[in-house]
C-alpha cells in the first residue's frame, strides 16, 4: 500500500472508488503536486490560486513557480509556506 | 530524432498570463518550467512537439513570443542536421585521416649505416615496401633479415613512426682507434691515395691527392721555434682511398658471384667504408676488387 492511499485510508477516503476532489503533496520547501485543478486563477511569485471543482485554493510561499501544468495537475516549485482553502 | 526529447524555452508578454497557461493547458500542450519574470512576462518551456499547437494558439492574439533556447538530449542531433556540411568535412577529413595514417609516405635512414641508403632501398624494394603503400603489405622483421643478410650492418631495426618508416642501421666495423698522445710523426697504416688530411698539429708532409705506401710519414712533428729546431706531438686526421683485393674460387653460377661480392664486402667493411666494388676472373679465380676509405687518427 502506498503513502497516498494509507492516508487516503486512515482519513476514511476510498481512493480506488470514490477518486479525491483534489490532492496536493507537498515536497518540503522544495514545492508541491497539486492533482484535479481546473484552471490557474492567479499567479504570481508569492501567491498561487487554483480553481477547483469546488472552491479555490491558495499556495502562499517565496519564489513561485510552476514546474510542470497539464491534465490537471500543477506542479509548483519554490518554498511553499501555506496552502489554504476556500 | 523525436521531437519528444526536444525543449523549447520561451519568453511570452502579454497581459493575463492566466489565461494563457488555461488556454495551453486546455490545449493539451504541457508547459514546465513557468516563471514569472517581468510584471508581464512568463518564461515557459514547452516539448518540441508542441511548438505547432503553441503557434496556432498565439497566432493572431496579442502576446509577443521570443524564442529563448533549445535543450534536451535531441539538441545535439537537430544542431547536427544544421549543418549538415561541416558534419560531411569532418567525415570526410577523419575518412581521410584513417586511410593516410595507414600509408607510408617517407623511409628515414637513420645511424651509422644511412650511408648505405641505396642499398637499404634496394632491399626495402626487394621486401616488398614502396612510398605511398600500405605497413600492413610488409613484415617488418622481414625487412629487417633483409637488411642483416646486407653483411653491412651490426643493428638493424625497422619500425614506423607516424607516416614514416624509420631504418636505424648500425655499421659493422672497428671504431676510430683512440689517440696516442705524444706521438711525433704520424705514418700511413696502409698505401692509398691521400683523400683528405687535417692536421691539427704538426706539419704536413703529403697533400690531397698523393699516393702514399704503409709506413710512409704524413705528417711530421718537427717545427721551427727561433732558430731552434724542435719536435712536438702531432694531431692529424687522414682519410685514405684504399684498394683491396679478394680471391675467390671461381662462381659457377649468378648467385655465387654475389654471394662472393657479399663475403668480400663484409671483410673489407671492417677497414672502413666502402666506396666501391667490382669483380673479375683472373686465372681461374674470381678476384673482387674493393675500394674502400680508411680514417686515420693521429696525435
Amino acid at each position: 500500500m502506498g503513502l497516498i492511499q494509507s492516508i487516503a485510508t486512515a482519513c476514511g477516503a476510498d481512493c480506488d472508488t470514490v477518486p479525491p476532489e483534489y490532492r496536493v503533496t507537498l515536497l518540503g520547501k522544495r514545492g508541491g503536486y497539486f492533482e484535479g485543478i481546473k484552471s490557474i486563477l492567479t499567479f504570481e511569485d508569492d501567491c498561487i490560486s487554483f480553481a477547483l471543482k469546488q472552491g479555490t485554493l491558495f499556495v502562499y510561499g517565496r519564489g513561485l513557480a510552476l514546474g510542470k501544468y497539464c491534465d490537471g495537475d500543477v506542479a509548483v516549485t519554490g518554498d511553499i509556506q501555506r496552502v489554504e482553502r476556500a | 530524432m523525436k521531437e519528444k526529447m526536444l525543449y523549447e524555452r520561451y519568453e511570452i508578454t502579454g497581459l493575463n498570463r492566466e489565461y494563457l497557461l488555461n488556454a495551453l493547458a486546455r490545449r493539451q500542450i504541457p508547459v514546465y518550467y513557468v516563471k514569472k519574470i517581468q510584471k508581464n512576462k512568463v518564461r515557459l518551456t514547452i516539448s518540441a512537439s508542441s511548438r505547432k499547437k503553441l503557434f496556432a494558439f498565439l497566432d493572431g492574439s496579442c502576446y509577443n513570443v521570443k524564442k529563448v533556447r533549445t535543450f534536451g538530449c535531441g539538441h545535439p542531433f537537430v544542431l547536427l542536421k544544421k549543418r549538415l556540411g561541416i558534419v560531411v568535412g569532418i567525415a570526410i577529413f577523419f575518412a581521410v585521416v584513417m586511410v593516410f595514417s595507414r600509408v607510408m609516405l617517407d623511409v628515414k635512414y637513420v645511424g651509422s649505416g644511412a650511408v648505405y641508403a641505396t642499398e637499404i632501398d634496394r632491399a626495402l624494394e626487394d621486401g616488398g615496401v614502396k612510398r605511398y603503400s600500405f605497413f600492413s603489405s610488409w613484415d617488418n622483421k622481414e625487412i629487417e633479415r633483409k637488411l642483416f643478410a646486407l653483411g653491412k650492418f651490426s643493428f638493424v631495426s625497422v619500425s614506423r613512426k607516424g607516416m614514416r618508416l624509420v631504418v636505424r642501421t648500425e655499421l659493422t666495423g672497428t671504431p676510430p682507434s683512440i689517440l696516442e698522445r705524444g706521438q711525433t710523426q704520424m705514418t700511413a697504416v696502409e698505401g692509398g691515395v691521400v683523400v683528405s688530411l687535417k692536421v691539427l698539429r704538426g706539419t704536413p708532409l703529403v697533400k690531397v691527392g698523393d699516393t702514399v705506401k704503409r709506413g710512409d710519414v704524413v705528417v711530421s712533428g718537427a717545427y721551427t721555434a727561433g732558430e731552434e729546431q724542435k719536435e712536438g706531438a702531432v694531431l692529424a686526421t687522414l682519410v685514405l682511398s684504399c684498394t683491396a683485393q679478394v680471391v675467390c674460387p671461381l662462381p659457377s653460377s649468378e648467385e655465387e658471384k654475389d654471394a662472393a661480392m657479399i663475403f668480400a664486402k663484409h671483410v673489407v667493411a671492417e677497414f672502413g667504408e666502402i666506396t666501391g666494388c667490382n669483380a673479375q676472373e683472373e686465372g681461374g679465380e674470381y678476384v673482387v676488387t674493393i675500394t674502400y676509405q680508411r680514417t686515420q687518427f693521429g696525435g
